[in-house]
């Protein structure tokens, strides 16, 4: 037996109720998330740790006051994504490269992206593999800021203060990578994907996302859109990156070449 | 009945070889390790979109968990495995989510060694012909993969160092604001910059659409067929009749008896094994793959050099950022213009800086103008970033190295909206020591991976530090408040290469001593074996290879059908 198959069946075991909703009907609330468990594979607990990490990581406006008009991770469903990926294979075809050619955002046809392609061998074999190492590292990460909640004198992560949530996410480095790196493909990924809610993550950033089969037209490739500096509230973000540049060697990925 | 050639690999090499041998009256079976994409751009198996994350989530690539490589530095080293510098593995090959860009290699590429010298402690050698004995096949290559480029190109030092009209079928596209922004720095420091060719449609072309401008090229299948790469070709081969894809098919052993080979062995899609009979084998799995085959077949290699002086294009990435403006890169074919200046051993100041590091010469390479990158490698910079910063400064651990930092910087995004970089494909000179042999890991069918073994030579770090000081001049010249350059092989000596252009590990030649296959492409100790990708180079050249293998393969493979 498959690895992925038997996983998905311990997991339809542990739940009380496998029903599946598509995170696009959801738009929960700092509450609601832990009261309902419309997740196939976390538990209500481990959902709700990961909402409220991943709204540390990218925060929105329930997050950060500063933040007003500014959706973040809470506000984007990371936390759908992220257990839609760990229970890809409780779909057929499993929920891992979206359809083509292209979305209903700039046509009136269907959302093909919604369509997931099937999974050839190869594919089939590494993502059941890799699923398996994730469900294991989110549980972990989990358990792990639990953990550090527990031995700060608090009952748990979800319940402790921001500042202490901050202090064991920027301690935990293995815990904020996993979750940082989920957080950034649910964010920022076709909404197909089941982050991105309402598109937040693209429209927080300037970002018109897919666009076929509309494309840009050649006014928009070659001009010039005028002055946009960057704000001053940002300024020292950007200069403190800038002046880390010369860091990004091979380790990091480099532009994008042909 | 018709002789039988069994093609191993299905990307811009074996397109070429497919449609003459077919042309040619051969039957032809091809073996492709990965799944067919997009065969027929116009019907329902067309499977690419604008999704970042299925790109990273390796849809058309070799996914590191289950056909990994290795890697080591040097032969010292141990070797680890994970994801070495893997081109798509689909029908099409590489080409499928290429970017597109076709210049010429120049003169000085082919006749290295007698129009610029000895290289000291390297192969650098002669290929054994000359720019102007390929010249006519690049122009057919131009040709058939449907080409959009300028009608005039740069007298110097372009058309200099490689003459000839062009085979260019449409004018260039609309043009990106970044490319043209940094191109015009490129004009202001005395560098000769032009709309890099591309083998993508500006207008109606070969029963395909004109590219809309959609942004995601490099790294992407085209989701309209505007860029099909090989699969132009590979069509126009299948319409013959002669032609059979066998697509999720391995090929893992060439079975030969003394100099004739006469059967490939492969794995099928679902674990099958069988074999094809061949009159001819042509290995065009693209060069680390072929290596890998080469070895794994135990090709005749009585001097030791199958899988040597591999090599890899030595990059510089450029950050040109531009705190006044958004630079939109995102709209419009991936880097609309290109340079050629610092290919050039002579550029101002090149030799001087080759001299003081005691070498004969230095060379970069060609420059892509005005690229950037999309959100989900943008906000993982960051995030490398911030962690990095967080690091290296205990002064500052009350900011945690994410939060609104991270916000902050997607908003005003340095390096995507406000980014207009450059990226040269520096030569890499042929080392014996950079190879591929076989590791001690295995893919998910059971068969030894390729394990690699390379470092930059002292040549590539001059270099990259010589032309990363030009570059950063340039984007200042082109506006760019910010302007750093960045040798991707400096600060990171043991970083694996990942630049995507693999070439060597077959190289021709004319002595069996110093080369895998000979002056046409055979391999050298066996009478029916045509080698049809990079891993034929016997140099990199500085500029994007795969018209250059495609050139040599059809002049190649036009050469055994005249033989």
């Amino acid at each position: 037996m498959a690895p992925g198959r038997r996983s998905v069946l311990i997991a339809g075991a542990m739940l009380p109720v496998v029903r599946y909703v598509p995170a696009s009907a959801l738009m929960p609330g700092r509450d609601e998330v832990a009261a309902a468990t419309p997740y196939r594979f976390l538990t209500a607990h481990q959902a709700a740790t990961i909402v409220e990490a991943t709204a540390r990581l990218v925060p929105g406006p329930k997050d950060d006051p500063t933040e007003i008009g500014h959706p973040g991770a809470r506000e984007a469903g990371v936390v759908h994504f992220i257990d839609r990926l760990l229970s890809a294979f409780a779909e057929d075809p499993p929920a891992i490269f979206a359809g083509a050619p292209w979305s209903n955002r700039h046509t009136d046809g269907p959302d093909h992206l919604k369509k997931f392609v099937p999974l050839v061998e190869r594919q089939a074999k590494a993502w059941h593999k890799r699923i398996k190492q994730l469900r294991k590292q989110v549980a972990d990460a989990v358990i792990a800021l639990d953990k550090g909640a527990v031995a700060d004198g608090y009952k748990d992560f979800v319940t402790a203060p921001t500042t202490e949530q901050d202090k064991l996410l920027t301690d935990l480095a293995d815990v904020r990578e996993v979750l940082f790196s989920l957080t950034i493909d649910a964010m920022y990924s076709v909404p197909e994907y089941g982050g991105n809610h309402k598109l937040a993550g693209w429209h927080e950033i300037g970002w018109p996302g897919d666009i076929q089969p509309a494309g840009y037209t050649k006014k928009q490739v070659e001009s010039d859109d005028g002055p946009d500096p960057v704000s001053p509230a940002d300024l020292g973000s950007v200069q403190e990156l800038i002046d880390a540049l010369p860091i990004l060697t091979r380790s990091a990925q480099g532009l994008r070449r042909g | 009945m018709a002789d039988r050639a069994v093609v191993v690999g299905s990307g811009a090499g074996a397109s070429v070889v497919c449609l003459e041998l077919a042309r040619a009256g051969w039957d032809v079976v091809v073996l492709e390790r990965g799944p067919a994409y997009s065969r027929h751009p116009d019907k329902p198996s067309h499977r690419f979109s604008n999704d970042e994350l299925k790109a990273n989530r390796y849809f058309e690539m070799p996914d590191p968990l289950t056909e990994p490589r290795t890697f080591r530095a040097s032969a010292s080293d141990k070797d680890v495995a994970g994801e070495v510098n893997q081109l798509a593995a689909v029908v099409g090959g590489g080409t499928v989510h290429w970017d597109a860009k076709v210049p010429r290699f120049w003169d000085i590429d082919f006749k290295k060694k007698s129009l610029l010298g000895d290289y000291p402690d390297s192969d650098v050698c002669d290929w054994p012909f000359s720019y102007d004995d390929i010249a006519p096949f690049y122009k057919r290559v131009e040709h058939m993969l449907g080409v959009q480029g300028p009608s005039e190109l740069p007298a110097a030092p372009t058309l200099k160092h490689a003459p000839g009209k062009r085979g260019y079928e449409m004018p260039p596209g609309p043009q990106q604001f970044s490319s043209m922004t940094i191109a015009a720095g490129c004009t202001a420091v005395g560098m000769h910059p032009y709309a890099f060719p591309m083998a993508a449609n500006s207008k109606k072309h070969d029963g395909r659409p004109a590219c809309n401008d959609c942004g995601q090229c490099s790294g992407y299948g085209c989701p309209i067929n505007a860029r099909i790469g090989a699969l132009a070709v590979l069509d126009e081969a299948c319409e013959t009749g002669r032609v059979k894809i066998r697509a999720q098919t391995f090929a893992h052993r060439v079975k030969f008896d003394g100099r004739k080979a006469k059967r490939v062995e492969w794995i099928g899609p679902h674990g099958q094994r069988g074999s094809d009979r061949a009159d001819l084998v042509v290995l065009a799995a693209s060069a680390i793959e072929t290596a890998r085959l080469a070895h794994l077949s135990e090709l005749p290699d009585p001097h030791d050099r199958i899988g040597r002086d591999m090599m890899f294009h030595n990059f510089v990435d450029g950050f040109g950022i531009f705190m006044e403006r958004r630079m939109h890169a995102y709209r419009g074919r991936s880097t609309t213009q290109c340079c050629e200046d610092l290919c050039d051993p002579d550029y101002p100041g090149m030799r001087e800086a080759a001299q003081a590091a005691g070498l004969p010469y230095v060379r970069g390479g060609i420059m892509e103008l005005g690229g950037s990158q999309d959100p989900i490698a943008e906000a993982n910079i960051y995030r490398f970033l911030l962690e990095t910063i967080h690091m290296g400064d205990p002064t500052n651990q009350a900011t945690p190295p994410f939060g609104k930092r991270f916000k902050s910087l997607m908003r005003s995004s340095p390096l995507r909206d406000r980014l207009a970089g450059v990226s040269m494909v520096g030569e890499d000179l042929p080392y014996a020591t950079n190879r591929v042999d076989l590791a001690s890991v295995k893919d998910y069918r059971g068969v030894p991976v390729a394990r690699l073994t390379y470092s930059p030579g002292q040549h590539e770090q001059v270099a990259v530090a010589f032309c990363a000081s030009q570059i950063t001049e340039l984007m200042k010249a082109a506006g760019a408040t910010v302007s750093a350059a960045v040798p991707e092989s400096l600060g990171n000596m043991t970083a694996i290469p990942h630049g995507a252009h693999i070439m060597g590990g077959m190289r021709m030649g004319t002595d069996p001593k110093t080369s895998v296959t000979g002056k046409h492409g055979m391999v050298h100790h066996l009478d029916n074996v045509l080698v049809a990708d990079g891993s034929v180079f016997p140099t990199s050249g500085a500029q994007n290879p795969t018209l250059t293998i495609m050139a040599t393969a059809l002049k190649n493979v036009t050469h055994l059908l005249h033989s």
